[in-house]
């Protein structure tokens, strides 16, 4: 019989043992036939029979031990039993695997994120060898980034290119930025696209093998690849689509034909993770050769391969000298932008580093690296809590199977035996949780991934399940079998068979191990609720906080064109703005550069005058006449631009905050008329101050005592029309596509959102988080409550003689229940001092990301303390009812 | 198996030789087998055999398939494999060898 029968055998041993005890039974009968030939009566006959078969389960065993594996077969055996005694207590066993799912689904779900965002590789071949390009330091523009600048000039990479060409293979890549447009030959509306620029041989330095077509034509003047998932989405897949032209708009201005020449693989969607391409298009497209040679922009970010045997520092040296020699030589261009030396010297002396790709600094990440990091700190824990309480659970239940356990012991099984049974148990909860856990996150995920991302950028994250998910899983698995039953393993394997002689009910009910339990399950819980409120105060305190203007009822309409506009534009916004007045649905219109709160694309302009320190960098917004009476922002003295201005292009007048004002002009000064002077870049522009407004949320939503300024802004194309009033979404759009045909032709609306949508999109982390947070606390309360409930209904049963006495010689029964607490009671102070330790630790590396809330918010930690105690009384209840119901007849007699 | 010295170790090969020699046989039928051929000096505990054919279909060298007899009762017949002749000749031999042995020394002493 082969390894594989043997395993059968074990896996059917009913089976088995059918055959043996028939194989025996057919000796046996066989004997007895033959013994009554020689004359005996059947009675004598079968005794005699069975007298000399001897035992028969003697050779049974021997014989099933044979013919299956012994241990596949005790496996197996407390297997079954494991899932009958859970099946037994199937309202304890829900509870344990309701809340162990729960909390894996949750640690699923957040490894997902974590996964697809920070841990797993780029999909290509190698991608150890893949460097990321970046320097400490400021950006010409004098940016003051705190960290790693990635922007280069196109003329970097071509000198970087040939310095360093035999130790590493340097490509550029530069982001489309928000959604753009593409216009396929032979159709009229264009559709929303995400393009990506990259250097033309990025393809075959990335080692990338086409799903259609190929990658790199060199006879191909303007070759664009799409991503799969566009292909599949406009193309379903078809090869049609190789040798299609198209035209591309960025911010609505036509960037060129284009021939699709392949299609990328089908993992690669990018590099970087949550920012995926639709279209690569080459980078020298954006300008050609004249471009390729420019210092003064820098939009690139480069990448490269490392050859072999190279480490990044070989090529930081190489490299170092030569880049700060090109820095250097843009010293004057950074004089004129009027930087302090400083910033200048800085600027000459940064750093250049190369770091593993897998470390990209990409939007996404930059936004949600440090708060996912943070909410799987906070799932840990709830993890924990819930293995403590499936822990709890175990060890109550193993008091009440003491006497099964002692039984087993004092018939001969060995104790590892009752280890395994125990521990079996465990782990068949942790795999049903694991499933179950794996269902939460398949169907979550996706849901977070759509919140983490704005309405007018989607971001793609591939967290569908996978091999990773599911090694992480298991080993979740096998952690949580550990934690939640090793332990009570062990300790109910340590009975005394003499238990077994004794009755069930003088078992000491033995407390040790639920003591730390509860005390870790109450500061766990105290630390995860602390922190959700914490995240919920600061989400709730963004959305409330007073914007300084009105963002109900507005929609915001950007504007594109596939040719240059007519000029002068000012006449035909004043001429649009006028027409649109007039429709019913609109109380109001105007236009800007960009929308109000819009933290990601500050325009910002070195500003000189009196009073105004050098380094002041005030946000400029490009506005109409009416853009504060539609925004409804309250114009404190002076006026809003006027229309006989705004046509005669007049540059001089703007319109500022407050804080502006309190910053920057004089004490004792009027603020309207005084000048100063806008020196970004060029020639300086005198600015003169017109009106003085309201300080707002304009530019961010976290600060509203930032110096703003007003300018008039003349251009269309690009720019956001903002009207107010009823009409909305398509209407609008269509409203205003045949308005623009009639005062410019040829633009069109390349997207239409809301105002209130806009400013959503900017608080998408710290929605998530409080939403995340919000959910984490109240599963943490639930299991923090079970694993009280737990503790009392112990303190309850070990004490019920106790408080019948007491019951008996007159105790009011309200006051018993203080017995049944005061097990209870300290332990929670210890895990309130725990918990609060727990609780300021977790909050104060979460301070970057609260908002008018202190890390040791009061008000929280009160809440936190409350819900602890809600929890505690939530436990309390159906104890309560046990002791009112008691009668002290019963539970003496019950001795 | 204290009782059962006389047959220590030599079941296996009483059974592969007998198999051998009559072809399939049951558990009882080896059994009786045995007693009758050793004119009852050789008994065989039913505790004995079973475990060891058992042992003995794990290693191969006899295969077992259930039967209905005359008298409608189920058995098991066990029948020897080609694998079992190959041992039963290398057993038969070091057995005789180890007999010989043995009575040498008892003859010359």
């Amino acid at each position: 019989m082969s390894r594989l029968t043997r395993v059968w055998n074990a896996l059917h041993s009913g089976q088995l043992e059918q055959e043996l005890d028939d194989e025996q039974l057919f000796h046996l009968e066989s004997l007895t036939d033959d013994l009554i030939h020689r004359g005996m009566s059947r009675e004598q006959a079968q005794a005699e029979a069975r007298r000399r078969f001897g035992n028969m389960l003697r050779p049974r065993e021997q014989s099933r031990d044979a013919r299956l594996h012994p241990w596949l077969d005790s496996l197996l055996q407390d297997i079954r039993f494991g899932a009958r005694m859970l099946r037994a207590h199937a309202v304890v066993t829900i509870i344990m695997v309701t809340s162990l799912g729960l909390a894996i689904g949750v640690c699923a779900a957040a490894f997902s994120l974590i996964d697809a965002l920070i841990l797993r590789p780029l999909p290509v071949p190698g991608p150890e060898q893949l460097v990321y390009l970046s320097y400490n330091g400021p950006g010409p523009g004098g940016d003051h980034h705190t960290g790693d600048n990635l922007n280069f000039s196109p003329r970097t990479l071509q000198q970087f290119r040939k310095q360093a060409d035999d130790i590493i293979q340097l490509f550029g890549v530069m982001y489309g930025g928000p959604m753009q447009t593409v216009l396929f030959d032979g159709e009229s509306t264009p559709q929303p696209i995400r393009p990506q620029w990259l250097s033309p041989e990025a393809f075959t330095i990335l080692d990338l093998q086409p799903a259609a077509g190929r990658l790199t034509n060199p006879e191909e003047t303007r070759p664009a690849v799409l991503s799969y998932s566009f292909w599949q989405r406009r193309f379903q897949g078809s090869g049609n689509a190789i040798g299609q032209s198209l035209t591309v708009f960025v911010r609505g201005a036509a960037e060129g034909r284009f021939r699709i020449i392949g299609v990328a693989p089908r993992n690669f969607s990018g590099l970087e993770p949550g920012a995926p391409a639709d279209l690569w298009l080459p980078l020298a497209s954006r300008g050609g050769d004249a471009w390729a040679r420019r210092d003064d922009v820098d939009w690139f970010h480069i990448r490269g391969r490392l050859e072999p045997h190279i480490s990044p520092e070989q090529v930081e040296q190489k490299l170092q000298p030569l880049f700060r020699q090109l820095r250097g030589e843009r010293i004057p261009e950074l004089r004129a932008h009027n930087l302090p030396s400083p910033s200048i010297e800085a600027f000459r002396t940064a750093q250049l580093h190369l770091r593993p790709a897998s470390e990209t600094p990409s939007l996404l990440r930059a936004q949600f690296e440090r708060p996912l990091r943070i909410l799987s700190l906070i799932v840990a824990l709830v993890l924990l809590i819930a293995s403590a309480n499936v822990a709890n659970l175990f060890v109550a239940r193993s008091t009440a199977r003491a006497h099964e356990m002692a039984l087993r012991l004092a018939v001969g099984a060995p104790r590892a035996r009752l280890v395994q049974q125990i521990l079996l148990e465990g782990a068949l909860v942790a795999a049903a949780a694991c499933v179950l856990g794996l269902l939460l996150a398949w169907i979550t995920c996706p849901i977070i991934v759509r919140m983490l991302s704005p309405a007018d950028f989607p971001a793609y994250l591939d967290v569908r399940p996978g091999a990773r998910l599911l090694a992480f899983l298991l080993c979740t698995g096998v952690l949580t079998t550990i934690l939640s039953a090793l332990v009570p393993a062990l300790r109910a394997s340590a009975v005394s068979p003499m238990h077994a002689l004794q009755q069930p009910r003088s078992q000491p009910v033995r407390r040790g191990l639920l003591r730390p339990l509860v005390v870790l399950q109450a500061g766990f819980s105290f630390a995860v609720v602390f922190t959700a409120v914490l995240l919920l105060l600061s989400f709730y305190n963004l959305i409330r906080a007073d914007l300084g203007f009105s963002k109900d009822s507005v929609t915001l309409l950007t504007v594109g064109s596939a040719h240059p506009p007519r000029e002068p534009e000012a006449a035909a916004i004043v001429e649009l703005l006028k027409r649109l007045r007039r429709q019913p649905g609109i109380h109001a219109a105007s236009l800007s550069m960009v929308p109000l709160v819009n933290p990601f694309t500050p325009a910002r302009a070195f500003v000189t005058g009196p009073g105004i320190p050098k380094d002041a960098r005030p946000v400029y917004l490009g506005v109409a006449p009416g853009f504060l009476e539609t925004m409804r922002i309250p114009l404190l003295t002076g006026h809003d631009f006027t229309t006989d201005g705004y046509l005669a292009a007049d540059a001089r007048s703007v319109i500022v905050n407050q804080a502006f004002v309190h910053r920057y002009v004089p004490s004792g000064a009027s603020p309207i008329g005084y000048s100063f002077r806008r020196t970004n870049g060029g020639a300086p522009v005198e600015q003169q101050i017109i009106g003085v407004v309201a300080n707002g949320r304009y530019h961010t939503l976290r600060e509203a005592q930032e110096p703003i300024v007003f300018a008039a802004f003349p251009r269309l194309n690009q720019s956001t029309i903002v009207i107010r009033g009823a009409l909305t979404g398509d209407d609008a759009r269509a409203l205003l596509n045949k308005e623009l045909e009639q005062t410019q032709a040829g633009m069109h609306i390349t997207a239409v959102t809301t105002q209130a949508e806009r400013i959503d999109s900017t608080v998408l982390r710290e929605r998530l988080l409080a939403l995340l947070g919000g959910c984490f606390a109240l599963l943490a309360i639930i299991i923090a409550a079970a694993g009280m409930y737990g503790m009392l209904s112990y303190s309850f049963l070990q004490r019920t003689r106790d408080i019948g006495i007491r019951l008996a010689l007159g105790a009011h029964r309200i006051l018993l229940l203080r017995l049944v607490l005061a097990d209870l009671i300290p332990l929670l102070a210890a895990g309130l001092v725990i918990g609060l330790l727990c609780g300021l630790l977790l909050s104060r590396s979460l301070s970057s990301l609260l908002y008018a809330v202190t890390p040791s918010d009061r008000w929280s930690i009160a809440a936190a303390a409350a819900s602890l105690l809600f929890a505690l009384l939530t436990a309390l209840i159906p104890v309560s009812r046990r002791i009112l119901r008691l009668h002290p007849m019963d539970s003496l007699r019950n001795e | 198996m204290g009782r059962h010295d006389a047959l220590q170790g030599s079941l296996p090969l009483l059974v592969l030789k007998i198999l051998d020699a009559r072809g399939p046989l049951h558990g009882y039928g080896l059994t009786s087998q045995i007693e009758s051929m050793s004119d009852e000096v050789l008994t065989v505990e039913q505790g004995s055999l079973y475990p060891a054919l058992h042992r003995m279909e794990e290693e191969g060298w006899i295969k077992a398939k259930w039967v209905v007899t005359e008298n409608k009762r189920k058995a098991r017949l066990y029948e020897i494999t080609a694998n079992g002749r190959k041992y039963l000749g290398v057993e038969e031999a070091r057995w005789k060898a180890v007999t010989s042995a043995v009575n040498h020394i008892l003859r010359h002493v």
